[in-house]
């Protein structure tokens, strides 16, 4: 495997160098006043402002806020959530969960734990929520933001909860954080990003049109490896296993990386370009294979049962 | 099912009954930043991304801590300890990527609350010439004037009393944070524009 993990370690450095912003921001403003215009960037997960004129907000949260307002959301944030939202409408809406994301840092970290430390005993829950249920989450988190007058999730939003801890202070859903690491590090694997978070949902729901895909190319011998290692669904990947897609298309998938890394034989890789140019690709569709070590698929390398 | 799960599942479903206490939790009336069109507007339209406070340069801007239910994370002012300076360019109203803060051009579009002084326990009131809320406030002279009059039963001495003129008093709580009372309570305080029915 040496060797082979480079865009795992790019990616977690990313996630780790996205905190860090956030945490430096708010230590300079803690130790010397404002940050406003003077600073480099300043701000949270929800918005930021880089160099005192680039502003970035949370596309989702523009959308609760539109819901809680009842009102036409002002320029400055429709330019500055548009900006992201068509950053991961072109790339992949569900990079952000893969390569942002503080909480799918910490999912992954208190799985890693999890595993090695084996107190994640039976996993009690596999995979216990159909994948586009996040979607839902979404649309009701955005009914439920209308109904009550308040961006509902910006209450409880465990993906900006230590961007918000780390630039000012105050860990907003403190509690559900916990709740939900507990629950990663004893019971499953990525209840939260698989099947719950509405941020997810919102990117799953853009997800299908980015540029950037994970591509397959003839060779693939049906192990599987690629799914075991996948970090949104194992599922996203069944048409290319079976040989029927050339790539993956699915709003869900992360880009991670990991299916490239883990495949044996090397046939995966990241691709660009339209739906239509990848699935080319895979015209000769090969029959569709055994699969080679069925038994294992929904076996993970670290568990006891 | 070892004892070691059960505990957790147990630990499990205390924090997140705590999360939903947390989320109960009442606020009260906060002082907000200058911007607020009204509370209901506010917590609308506040997606708790702390930029006001991170561009406060007085660091009196705050995020409302986690036990304050839906309050949480939105921005507040509390004023003995630190009152908003009326900034002339208010980067706080700038830093609002929402619009939860808007529509502040100069002082006197800030509707933060009115101040009310407290007749039990202002000092002037009994005499003495203490005019500190007069003297520190930004809008002297139109927030704030001083009353003079003879000292009741007293006519050689004059009462030199405060006086706030509440279309005029914008709230930045500058009276409050150096009043120079504070036992058994400040002599002044801010009605948050959120606690009037008319907000």
């Amino acid at each position: 495997m040496a060797g082979r993990r480079t865009t795992s370690w790019l990616r977690h450095g990313v996630q780790c160098a996205a905190l860090a912003a956030f945490a430096l921001a708010g230590a300079y403003a803690a130790l010397n006043g404002t940050v406003a215009g003077e600073g480099v960037f300043f701000g949270t997960l929800s918005s930021s402002t880089t160099r005192g004129t680039l502003v970035l907000s949370d596309p989702f949260a523009a959308f609760e806020v539109i819901a809680a307002s009842r009102a036409v959301p002002s320029a400055g944030l429709a330019a500055s959530a548009g900006l992201i939202a068509a950053f991961y409408a072109l790339v992949r809406g569900r990079a952000f969960c893969g390569w942002l994301c503080p909480f799918g840092l910490v999912s992954e970290i208190a799985n890693w734990i999890g595993k090695k430390t084996k107190i994640a005993r039976g996993r009690l829950l596999r995979d216990p929520l159909p994948r586009h249920s996040k979607t839902v989450a979404g649309g009701l988190v955005l009914a439920a933001s209308a109904l009550a007058g308040l961006p509902v999730f910006e209450l409880l939003s465990p993906v900006a909860f230590l961007p918000r801890l780390f630039a000012y202070g105050v860990g907003v859903g403190l509690w559900l954080f916990v709740a939900l690491v507990a629950v990663e590090l004893f019971f499953t694997d990525r209840l939260w990003c698989r099947g719950l978070c509405p941020l997810g949902g919102f990117y799953e729901a853009i997800g299908s049109v980015g540029l950037v895909r994970v591509a397959v190319r003839e060779g693939c011998t049906g192990c599987e490896a690629c799914k075991r290692a996948c970090l949104a669904d194992p599922r996203i990947l069944d048409g290319t296993v079976a040989g029927t897609a050339g790539s993956v298309t699915a709003g869900d998938c992360m880009l991670c990386g990991r299916c490239i890394e883990a495949c044996p034989v090397r046939v995966l890789s990241f691709g660009v370009g339209g739906p239509a140019l990848l699935y080319r690709k895979s015209a000769p569709a090969a029959a569709p294979k055994e699969a080679a070590c069925e038994d294992d698929a929904a076996q993970d390398p670290g568990d006891e049962r | 099912m070892s004892v070691m799960a059960r505990i957790v599942k147990v630990a499990a479903g205390f924090v997140a009954g705590w999360q939903v206490l947390e989320l109960l939790g009442e606020g009260g009336f906060l002082l907000r930043p200058p911007g607020a069109a009204s509370e209901a507007d506010l917590l609308a339209r506040c997606v708790r991304c702390g930029k006001c406070a991170l561009a406060c340069p007085y660091h009196v801007v705050k995020a409302a801590p986690s036990v304050m239910g839906e309050h949480a994370g939105t921005p507040c002012i509390e004023a003995r300890e630190g009152a908003c300076r009326l900034c002339e360019d208010f980067p706080c109203v700038a830093a609002c990527p929402t619009g939860a803060l808007r529509d502040i051009a100069e002082r006197s579009d800030v509707r933060m609350g009115v101040a009310v002084i407290d007749r039990e326990l202002c000092i002037a009131l009994r005499g003495m010439r203490c005019e500190v809320c007069y003297r520190v406030c930004p809008l002297k002279d139109e927030a704030v004037t001083i009353k003079y009059s003879l000292r009741e039963g007293d006519d050689r001495h004059a009462v030199f009393e405060p006086v706030i003129h509440s279309d005029a008093c914008v709230g930045c709580g500058l009276c409050v944070e150096r009043c120079v009372i504070s036992d058994p309570a400040v002599a002044i305080r801010i009605e948050p524009a959120g606690a009037s029915p008319h907000a």
